[in-house]
């Protein structure tokens, strides 16, 4: 065991169910694996399911593509309940439609639904659309059934240059004309589609601060209302508690600071994609083994790879290359391991796009909280 | 009275020797030790409370029995409550 924080099988697993997709958004991170791999049939996943259920999986995330391209997603969504999981759904709301939100009346269907996350990039169609293309009317309208009906929905926002300038406009619609509690933002990455479209619609170090800023005059606006894991909302308390940890000495007891701590995801989590292959995360697509041929406990507990994950955390960030001589390493944790992997084929390198050295490098100031 | 699993109840050992209980229709999840899963196990509907705290005292050897008399009953008690368990008569 690489750690003893490793739980003996996992909590829950993202499962893109199909490399389907009606839309076609510019910074798809799961655009070359789409194009790439075939979908697998009702059985095999019915199949992988009962094989969750006896690992005691508790809860999956089904995405795509879209999920609900799948004519079985029902049936598949039952398969997960008999297995005593709980589970969430990504969609580009487009497919949401009254007759949808019926079949989720039937059985135990909405009881064990965690959430469903609507993608919404604009707070009108043309800078929806810039990202989403001829999307934002199903979107909202999608969005607005869920709503209206009780479901738990929650919305994601990606951050690219196209709507930047739109989040205040973005916020007031979701919280304020819509009525969500809340919602979460992250940004595009140069990963997938994001690749080629890189230039197009990532941010540029100043367009992440200019987005910081924003996001910390909409949480002034919207207390408790934003939230990210990942993006310009994240970097900031990021980066504020990098600084705070060289000015004062204390450390923040959220993650390692000094190793490459993040993410700790392999140790609670795996994923599949829409073929069946077992990856670390649907993000970081190196290859495991397949759910129709591998056993997912063999691999959680005896995969190479998903060892050398855990083991990263205990490398000193000043042993990752490109970090050794950074006077920021004793309090960086090396952000998430799938950019640097999708773009060196290496996951012990420290993320670029997360770099604070970088950041202050092209900024030319820091952040405080 | 005898007792049953709830059978939608996963139960997961968890690094640290922590039992935890998870009931998928409303999400609870409650974590618990070695006690409550020795518990836990022998609620297969042919034991009532004091055949368990015989075979948790047999278990855990040495424990004072009216300790785990008391001890078993507000385990069972706390488990019917959240529906982990259910009377099987
Ligand atoms: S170079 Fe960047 S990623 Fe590496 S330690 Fe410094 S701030 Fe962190």
């Amino acid at each position: 065991m690489a750690g003893s924080s490793l739980t003996p099988t996992p909590h829950s697993i993202d499962i893109s169910l199909t490399g389907r997709c009606n839309l076609k958004c510019t910074y798809c991170f799961y655009a070359n694996e789409m194009t790439a791999l075939t979908d697998l049939p009702t059985d095999k996943w019915l199949a992988c399911f009962e094989e969750l259920g006896r690992l005691n999986t508790m809860e999956v995330t089904l995405s795509g593509g879209e999920a609900f391209t799948r004519r079985d997603l029902f049936e598949l969504i039952d398969g997960v309940i008999a297995n005593r999981m709980r589970y969430s759904l990504l969609s580009n709301g487009t497919l949401i439609t009254d007759q949808v939100l019926a079949r989720f009346d039937e059985g135990k269907r909405r009881q064990r639904l965690n959430s469903i996350q609507i993608s919404i990039d604009g707070s009108r169609a043309e800078i929806h659309d810039a990202s989403r293309p001829k999307s934002f009317s199903r979107a909202v309208r999608g969005l607005r059934l869920l709503k209206e009906a009780g479901f738990p929905v929650t919305v994601r926002v990606t951050i690219t240059k196209h709507n930047l300038h739109d989040l205040e406009n973005i916020a007031a619609l979701l919280l304020e004309d819509i009525g969500l509690p809340s919602f979460s933002t992250n940004d595009a990455i140069p990963m997938g589609s994001g690749c080629q479209n890189e230039a197009e619609v990532a941010l540029d170090s100043h367009e992440q601060y200019e987005a910081m800023q924003i996001v910390g005059r909409l949480l002034e606006r919207y207390p408790g209302r934003l939230n990210a894991q990942a993006g310009p909302q994240a970097k900031i308390q990021m980066y504020a508690e990098m600084e705070h940890a060289r000015r004062t000495g204390e450390k923040t007891t959220r993650w390692g600071m000094g190793r490459l701590t993040a993410c700790g995801c392999t140790f609670s989590k795996l994923a599949i994609l829409h073929d069946g292959t077992i990856v670390p995360c649907n993000m970081l697509t190196e290859r495991l083994g397949n759910i129709t041929t591998d056993s997912v406990h063999e691999i959680w507990h005896t995969h190479p790879v998903l060892t050398a994950m855990r083991q990263r955390r205990f490398i000193p960030m000043q042993d990752v290359l490109g970090c050794a001589d950074c006077e920021w390493a004793p309090y960086c944790n090396g952000s998430c391991p799938a950019l640097p992997y999708t773009l060196y084929g290496d996951f012990n390198r420290a993320n670029p796009h997360d770099c604070y050295r970088r950041f202050l490098q092209e900024v030319g100031h820091g952040v405080s909280a | 009275m005898r007792y049953l699993q709830n059978p939608d109840i996963v139960v997961r050992e968890e690094p640290g020797e922590v039992w935890l209980f998870f009931d998928p229709d409303t999400n609870q999840r409650r974590y618990s030790n070695a006690v409550g899963a020795s518990v836990w196990e022998l609620c297969d509907g042919t034991r009532d409370l004091a055949q368990i705290v015989v075979e948790v005292c047999a278990a855990f050897e040495g424990a004072p029995s009216d300790q785990v008399g008391a001890d078993v009953r507000e385990l069972l008690q706390n488990m019917e409550a959240d529906h982990f368990i259910v009377r099987a008569d």
